[in-house]
């Protein structure tokens, strides 16, 4: 157990994620239920734990503090995070099922993500303006709007849903043309990359890079580029530096082959 | 390790976990017999934020959006080069990734969560 952890022995453990005890030795940021937040170690490798008390709602306040122990960690040093809500019934048990027993997964994903981090990128159109371009460029979408527009719905139903139908496969293509363009401009910048989930209509793009620490201020730049580029059109944001929540999967990664 | 900062360099702050909730929920090292989260099952909990595609709803949202548009100022047909040389460029407000964090509010707030469910899923 690490000196200077205030926190009650063998208790139930909620686990943020795992760190090297030469790189981190603790921190202050209190963990869910604001309880606070300790080491417990083996060999070289810490989990990052505090107690609660049986399992964990999803409240803001949960995620945004798991969310925030992670954070500083990852000012400090690579950490491997684990998907909120785990929990382990004691000390014993987190050395056991983490730090031995995957002990293995644990150094391969060290020595593959030591030195980098996540940089989260989303973009969002402006709706209005894509919708715009898709009218212009489409002679078919143009005609079906005029023909459906100021009659009543129950008249031009079919028609719309086939207006919309339309409009949907150019948004999606317009998506595909805009994602590539974004990636041919931040994968070489980048050691790694996955997708993220688009949430809605408006989103444009949402991926996730795995960036080296000494590349992250040119990468940024790379996306102010775009930022610039797309005003008005496309708006951009990015959340850096994560810890590696994206890159600690196996299966789910496609190298992108630059910038290391 | 000292950690390189460029000016343009955003730090996340609280205001940004909305941005990158999915990230916590879905991603992360994931020891399937240990999660535990109460009130509602992680199926629940992952957020399956996902666009509604194929759905007539959709289509007629479409519609709708496009025909709200004025054609006559469309019709001197702009075209993406136009736009991205500054051409009807216009001011966007900060409108955020509305569908997401609105599931994401009801998804944090609410007890009881329906499970939005979607078809597919569109690549970046």
């Amino acid at each position: 157990m690490a000196e200077g952890a205030p926190f009650p022995r063998n208790g139930t453990r909620y686990a943020y994620g795992v760190v090297r005890t030469d790189e981190i030795d603790g921190t202050d940021q209190p963990g869910v239920f604001e309880a606070p937040v300790g080491l417990l170690d083996r060999d070289g490798l810490a989990a990052l734990v505090s107690e609660v008390e049986g399992p964990v709602p999803a409240r803001r306040s949960d995620l945004l503090a798991h969310f925030r122990v992670l954070q500083d960690a990852a000012a400090r040093g690579t950490v491997l995070p684990l998907r909120f809500g785990t929990v382990f019934d004691s000390d014993d048990e987190v050395v056991l099922e983490l730090l031995v027993r995957r002990r293995p997964l644990l150094e391969r994903l060290f020595e593959e993500l030591d030195g980098a981090i996540e940089v989260a990128v989303r973009a969002t159109y402006d709706q209005e303006t894509v919708m715009r371009e898709i009218l212009a460029g489409r002679r078919d979408i143009r005609r079906l709007s005029e023909r459906t527009k100021g009659l009543p719905e129950d008249a031009t139903y079919f028609d719309r849903i086939r207006l919309g139908e339309l409009v949907a496969e150019a948004l999606a293509a317009t998506r595909e043309r805009d994602g590539g363009e974004i990636r041919g401009h931040l994968a070489p910048l980048a050691l790694a990359i996955v997708d993220g989930t688009l949430s809605s209509e408006r989103m444009a793009f949402s991926a996730s890079f795995l960036v080296a620490r000494r590349r992250l201020g040119a990468f940024e730049e790379a996306v102010e580029a775009l930022r610039r580029r797309g005003a008005g059109r496309m708006e951009f944001r990015v959340t850096a530096p994560l810890p590696p929540y994206s890159f600690v999967s196996l299966e789910d990664r496609a190298v992108s082959g630059g910038g290391s | 390790m000292a950690i390189q900062q460029a000016g343009v360099t955003r730090s996340p702050r609280p205001s940004n976990l909305a941005e990158v909730l999915d990230l916590i929920l879905d991603k992360g090292i994931v020891i399937d017999a240990y999660i535990r989260v109460s009130a509602v099952g992680i199926e629940l909990l992952t957020i399956d934020a996902r666009i509604v595609v194929a759905s007539v709803d959709t289509y007629l949202r479409f519609a709708e959006a496009v025909n709200r548009l004025d054609l006559e100022q469309t019709g001197n047909a702009m075209t993406l080069e136009d736009l991205k040389n500054g051409r009807g460029r216009r001011e966007v407000a900060e409108s955020g990734t509305e569908g997401f964090l609105e599931g994401v509010k009801d998804f944090v707030h609410d007890e009881k969560e329906e499970r939005t469910s979607g078809d597919g899923r569109r690549g970046g």
